[in-house]
């Protein structure tokens, strides 16, 4: 079901849409828990949040996005937010960020992301990309040059092409863009081996 | 963190961001992190049931028969989806239009719907005040014998749980998606929910032979309770 067709049974009040609909609910928080590293239990818990979110939210979806991708973005907020909480519990109980959060979090799950706290900070990063009140329309531009990047690996040349610019400009809007992302990493993680540091892989 | 950047850093965390270089750590994460995203949008989007994990399916089910007891999930009565109309639809006469259809009479004059109106309102007027000064003994009192509930169906059996739990096996075995919810020691229910294309002519014989008097639907809540009903 894409989208449109979500809204479109949705406005004929078509409740039935919500069955059809759990099943990619269900991937998407999954596979954002896994991503996390919340493996047990509590991937039920949050299933029914976003669900909830979703069952009274849904017209705040304007269809501009994938559908999953908005999905995607509730349920990683909940993660987030899950793991935000926890680490203020650690915290106001003396416990030292990051030692402990190998308790919370399944560090048997295989992911090339090594550190939990990595993962909450560049989930963070983007979170605040896509949620930007302010300069929206440039924030998005921003995570679709560093999705069309990651898809499809392009040199400065196909980068300029896609920004309809010169190599030149292209060259200044990843500098800008990667200030950008260092100063928002900085907000939200500000640790001294923070996921936008320079030291090496 | 408290360096500035440079622009060469800049290049290095894009050229590894595209996968062409592995030097630069914080943008091997963030690599990761869209290709992850990506990969889990892609999978979601040709998500069905069948599709689904033991584990997720199993979370799927359980998700939903919690919603249902707290009263979250929202339930559509197969008599409430009502089909949509086009919004190009000029074939479709509204309630004046249709009155004039049923009388036999063409509309082409904006005269004619006034004096339709006024008739309309003349009508309804007689009704409601031919309704008021009717005495009330008009309406049928309701049957006492009869046990209203929201819950549907009951079967009272001696074990509620274990019968809930068998029926929705065998429900499920017949392509419907049932789901057990205890309500307390004494009664259990099973949600069904009948997906399209499963053969609920079946399904319905099934429910009938168990004792479950129900109209056929795509959307069942029975009940099973150890109570003895009072005469």
């Amino acid at each position: 079901m894409d989208g449109e067709e979500f809204l479109r049974r949705l406005r004929a009040d078509d409740q039935r849409v919500w069955d059809d609909l759990m099943p990619m609910m269900t991937k998407v928080v999954f596979g954002a828990c896994y991503r996390i590293g919340i493996t047990d239990e509590r991937r039920e818990d949050i299933l029914q949040d976003v669900v909830l979110k979703v069952l009274t939210n849904w017209h705040q979806y304007q269809a501009q996005s994938k559908l999953s991708t908005w999905l995607y973005t509730i349920a990683r907020n909940r993660c987030i937010d899950l793991i935000k909480q926890r680490a203020r519990v650690e915290l106001s109980s003396g416990c030292a960020p990051g030692d402990d959060d190998r308790d919370f979090l399944d560090t048997n799950t295989d992911h090339s992301i090594s550190s939990p706290l990595q993962r909450m900070c560049v989930e963070a990063v983007l979170d605040e990309l896509e949620c930007q009140p302010t300069a929206r329309d440039g924030s998005m531009r921003m995570i679709e040059v560093i999705r069309y990047c990651v898809e499809h690996g392009p040199s400065s040349e196909e980068l300029a092409r896609f920004l309809n610019t010169s190599a030149g400009a292209a060259r200044e809007r990843k500098s800008y863009i990667w200030k950008q992302l260092r100063a928002l990493c900085e907000k939200h993680c500000g640790h001294p081996q923070c996921v936008m540091d320079t030291s090496g892989a | 963190m408290t360096t500035p950047p440079t622009s060469d850093q800049g290049e290095e965390f894009f050229e590894t961001l595209s996968g062409l270089d592995k030097r630069h750590a914080g943008a091997k994460v963030m690599r990761d992190a869209v290709l992850d995203e990506l990969e889990i949008t892609n999978e979601a989007d040709a998500a069905s049931e069948e599709t689904l994990t033991d584990d997720e399916r199993a979370a799927m089910r359980n998700v939903k028969a919690r919603m249902m007891h707290d009263g979250n999930w929202p339930m559509a009565h197969p008599s409430q989806a009502a089909p949509v109309k086009p919004a190009n639809d000029t074939t479709r006469a509204g309630p004046l239009g249709a009155i004039a259809q049923w009388l036999g009479i063409k509309l082409h004059g904006g005269a004619w719907k006034g004096a339709l109106g006024l008739a309309a309102v003349v009508v309804l007027g007689s009704v409601i005040v031919f309704k008021v000064l009717m005495p009330q003994t008009v309406d049928v009192p309701p049957d006492p014998t009869v046990v209203r509930g929201e819950q549907g169906p009951i079967v009272y059996v001696e074990n509620p749980h274990q019968a809930a739990a068998a029926m929705a096996e065998k429900l499920n075995t017949l392509g419907a998606e049932a789901t057990t919810v205890p309500i307390n020691d004494h009664k259990a229910i099973v949600d069904v929910v009948v997906p399209a294309g499963v053969d609920s002519a079946r399904l319905h014989a099934e429910l009938t032979r168990s004792g479950f008097n129900v109209e056929r639907s795509n959307m069942y809540r029975l009940a099973f309770s150890a109570a003895i009903p009072r005469p």
